[in-house]
């Protein structure tokens, strides 16, 4: 086990090198660069002061040069720093994931569980009312956009009934209170998860109603076991096996942040982060956001599979 | 764990966060705002957001809601005849929020900070006219020969010529910031100094503190030399979303939108100006939006196609249909009425006369032009549609594309650009607008008017509006004849107050039209909340 740990992670790296090089491509070519995103409108600016502009940044290097000398600061273990404010990388994504966490912490806990114990209900009363008005709230729910989603929660909760504040993490001016922090968590918490809840309920339902339909579960009903230890004992264990793997596919989200989400409610996340660094096409800071997420992604994924090797006594790696 | 206790557990649990919502909590006199979020925090590299340099840090003068001029950090100042040497009398007695003294040095120091190439200020152009900034700028000397502490509370200003108008059309830009802390950074390392995030000033608030993405913390400053404030707190609050900002101010979240994005549609004035406590004023941005042409093109730098297009464009219909009869039409580029003659072309809407202006140029109608918007609001795009389609009735093909705006800039670099809706802030004077008639600037597209550059020069030499006028009505003239942008309108910018404040919706009313890009004096330390409100 230790061994294929060892490989995976070995084999991880040229492929994290290769997709830094991939996105610092993708981030070039994107029209404008730093210079340009803050052009201040009113004052006459020539191109000459534009290149001198870019100058200071060193924009004005060719790219394999930039790439080289941010791969070899990365490999001195510094991210580098902002185009836009000059603060070190690395502080600043740090800063930003508590609230991530939360968000998408929250998220993925609320999908699940209202996911998998609406998808089990639907499971066992399949084809009954309760099924399809779930089954019909599961369309919507991954219909809606989620930013239409947003907007009508604010409009029906903030503005009609004044039950939760507009956006933001917190009241502004005010000492931390878990109260405060968990109402302005409400809404964007509601307008991400809905989405997912649906996910997840439909893959619970019918990897459930595969599961029930095996012959071991005859037997213990046979044998006398009750319905209730059956469905949550025997039969759930086995159908929670590739539920593990979409919740384990799940993972990366939670660092990911939601771009949209954030952006409507104001949630300092990574999400946020990401939106602003692209439109101030602030290149080490993209870099940074996409470097974390790619190693997120790789740890994610291997973390699933050892999961499958401890859960399931079929699996054994070597 | 029983199913049943837990779905109780987690419904009294939203009770619970649902009910410390519904808790009114006393203001403790606290003035909140909205800011658009992403923007730069640092008075050197920030385009528009100048609050805190009227808040927290100040200018020597600042431009006031009136359109004259404030006496702040200088509490007076003379000229020498023609306005070449400035003598500015700082105030006496002035501390920094850290208790050291203000004084001349702060101000030099501040200059050389804009002017630095290695500190990379984008608005160094402000003082482009001190003696020595060339110099400076080239390398060939390491500070603003024109700018010297004569003493303590003195600074002498040399310029390269005589601007008798120098003040208000530069030194109100320039933002005075504490040399005892920023002298100590390396000039590359002003920028991206903690300063920013955690400023000293002398205005009327003080920093308290800043979460990122958040909100910005102030609290009035007791010794402030105006008077301390009678608000106790001011809190700029950021948002990215433009429907979250107005639906803040209806929640009364925030008192008062940020004037500088458009956030509350035109046909959203009458609804959210409904809101209870709320009101809207719909100020002018002034200036035009205009298109703006790439002239290295030859189908562009044609006069006639630039006529036709005016031509093509229902103006009228456009204000009347779109904008719900708010704003003005435009045929020129100033947005002051002093600085317009009488008599321009209005350019009628006349779809007839674009046809054959289209076609004396030899205009292919099987061309299709790429117009590129930065706006993303409803009222933008439903103009721009509504341009589409006039230009598609006299044969010209045109696809709208939003970009964003380090895309708008670098298309004009690369040349790959054929126009663009555009407008920036010409409010406080019409000497403004000169960027659009100088051929080597983004804001021109390539156009240039050696004449209108010359005028611009030469009303320089004068002080008041009349002597002034003839210079720039020559400019309109010419503005107006060759349409080097094709003059759209004077847009409006509501914005939203919450009427609990006595101060923001007086005095933005008073002013009318907005200065964009710098800081405005607008008596913000007699401002206070109105008692009995919450």
């Amino acid at each position: 086990m230790l061994q294929y740990l060892l490989r995976r992670i070995l084999v991880s790296i040229p492929v994290l090198l290769g997709v830094t090089l991939l996105l610092f491509l993708l981030a070039e070519m994107m029209p404008g660069d730093a210079i340009t995103a803050m052009v201040t409108p009113d004052a006459p600016t020539s191109r000459h002061a534009l290149e001198e502009m870019k100058a200071t940044l060193g924009l004005d290097k060719p790219w394999p040069i930039r790439y080289g000398l941010w791969l070899a600061q990365l490999l001195r273990g510094n991210l580098g720093y902002s185009y836009s404010n000059f603060q070190p990388i690395s502080k600043t994504i740090a800063s930003r994931l508590p609230a991530t966490f939360e968000l998408m912490g929250a998220s993925l806990l609320l999908s699940i569980s209202m996911g998998v114990v609406l998808g089990i209900i639907s499971a066992l009363k399949k084809y009954t009312a309760v099924d399809m008005f779930l089954t019909v709230l599961g369309f919507i729910g991954q219909s809606i956009p989620v930013f239409f989603m947003g907007l009508a929660l604010i409009y029906l909760f903030s503005l009609r009934v004044e039950w939760f504040p507009v956006s933001g993490i917190a009241t502004p001016g005010r000492p931390f209170s878990l109260a405060d922090n968990l109402s302005h968590l409400a809404l964007p918490l509601l307008s991400l998860s809905i989405m997912r809840i649906t996910v997840f309920m439909r893959y619970t339902r019918s990897s459930f109603l595969d599961v029930l339909q095996n012959e071991y579960l005859l037997v213990a009903r046979a044998k006398g076991v009750s319905e209730k230890r059956l469905v949550l004992h025997h039969a759930a264990r086995n159908a929670l096996i590739p539920i593990i793997t979409v919740i384990g596919l799940n993972i990366p989200v939670i660092f990911a942040g939601a771009v949209i989400i954030e952006t409507v409610f104001q949630w300092p996340g990574i999400g946020l982060l990401y939106m602003t660094a692209i439109g101030q096409r602030d290149h080490p800071l993209i870099m940074g956001l996409a470097l974390m997420s790619a190693i997120v992604v790789f740890a994610s994924n291997l973390s699933v599979d050892i999961t499958y090797a401890l859960v399931d006594p079929r699996l054994r790696y070597d | 764990m029983n199913i049943k206790t837990v779905w109780k557990g987690v419904c009294a649990l939203l009770l619970l966060i649902i009910a410390s919502g519904l808790v009114v909590v006393a203001d403790d006199n606290t003035y909140t705002e909205g800011w658009i979020s992403g923007g730069a925090l640092c008075s050197l590299t920030t385009g528009s957001e100048h609050r805190l340099d009227i808040t927290v840090n100040q200018p020597l003068v600042a431009i006031d809601w009136k359109g004259g001029l404030q006496p702040l950090l200088a509490e007076s100042w003379e000229k020498d005849a023609e306005g070449k040497v400035w003598i500015f009398h700082l105030r006496n007695g002035v501390e920094w929020d850290d208790g050291v003294q203000f004084t001349a040095e702060d101000v030099v120091f501040s200059f050389n900070t804009y002017v630095d190439p290695k500190v990379n200020s984008r608005r160094h152009y402000w003082l482009a006219n001190v003696l020595g900034y060339d110099e400076f700028r080239a390398g060939t000397a390491d500070s603003l020969a024109g700018v010297q502490v004569l003493d303590e509370y003195t600074v002498r200003v040399e310029l390269k010529e005589a601007l008798p108008l120098w003040v208000k059309l530069s030194a109100t830009y320039i933002v005075i910031f504490p040399e005892h802390i920023l002298g100590d950074v390396s000039p590359e390392e002003v920028i991206g100094d903690s300063y920013w995030m955690n400023r000293v000033g002398t205005g009327p608030f003080k920093w308290v503190k800043y979460v990122p993405d958040q909100y910005i913390e102030l609290v009035r400053n007791e010794n402030y030399f105006l008077g301390a404030p009678q608000i106790e707190h001011l809190i700029y609050r950021f948002y990215s979303d433009a429907a979250s900002h107005v639906a803040a101010l209806e929640r009364g979240e925030i008192d008062m939108t940020a004037y500088e994005g458009t956030l509350i549609n035109l046909d959203d004035v009458q609804r959210v100006s409904k809101a209870s406590g709320v009101d809207v004023v719909v100020m002018s941005k002034g200036m035009p939006n205009f298109i703006r042409f790439n002239h290295n093109r030859p189908e562009w730098s044609d006069i006639r196609i630039r006529q036709a297009i005016r031509y093509a464009i229902n103006v009228d219909g456009i204000m009347e249909n779109l904008m719900s009869g708010y704003g003005l039409p435009a045929y020129t580029a100033f947005p002051q009425a002093w600085a317009i003659p009488d008599g321009l072309n209005k350019y009628e809407y006349n779809p007839g006369k674009a046809r054959q202006l289209l076609e004396e140029a030899g205009w292919d109608s099987n061309r299709e032009v790429d117009f590129v918007y930065e706006y993303g609001d409803l009222d933008t795009q439903n103009q721009l549609l509504a341009i589409q389609a006039d230009l598609a009735q006299v044969g010209m093909k045109v696809n709208l594309r939003k970009v964003d705006a380090a895309t708008s800039v670098s298309l004009w670099e690369t040349g790959d650009f054929d126009m663009g809706y555009y407008g920036f802030g010409m409010g406080v004077d019409p000497q403004l607008a000169v960027a659009i008639f100088n051929g080597e600037t983004y804001q021109s597209g390539g156009y240039n008017s050696p004449r209108a550059l010359e005028l611009f020069d030469e009303a320089l030499q004068y002080e008041s509006n009349e002597d002034r006028q003839s210079y720039y009505h020559e400019i309109a003239a010419i503005a107006n004849e060759e349409q080097p942008c094709v003059w759209l309108w004077y847009a409006p910018r509501p914005l939203g107050f919450n009427l609990r404040v006595w101060g923001p919706y007086e005095h933005y009313s008073e002013q009318g039209i907005i200065y964009f890009n710098m800081p405005v004096y607008n008596e913000i330390e007699k401002w206070y909340i109105k008692p009995g409100t919450e």
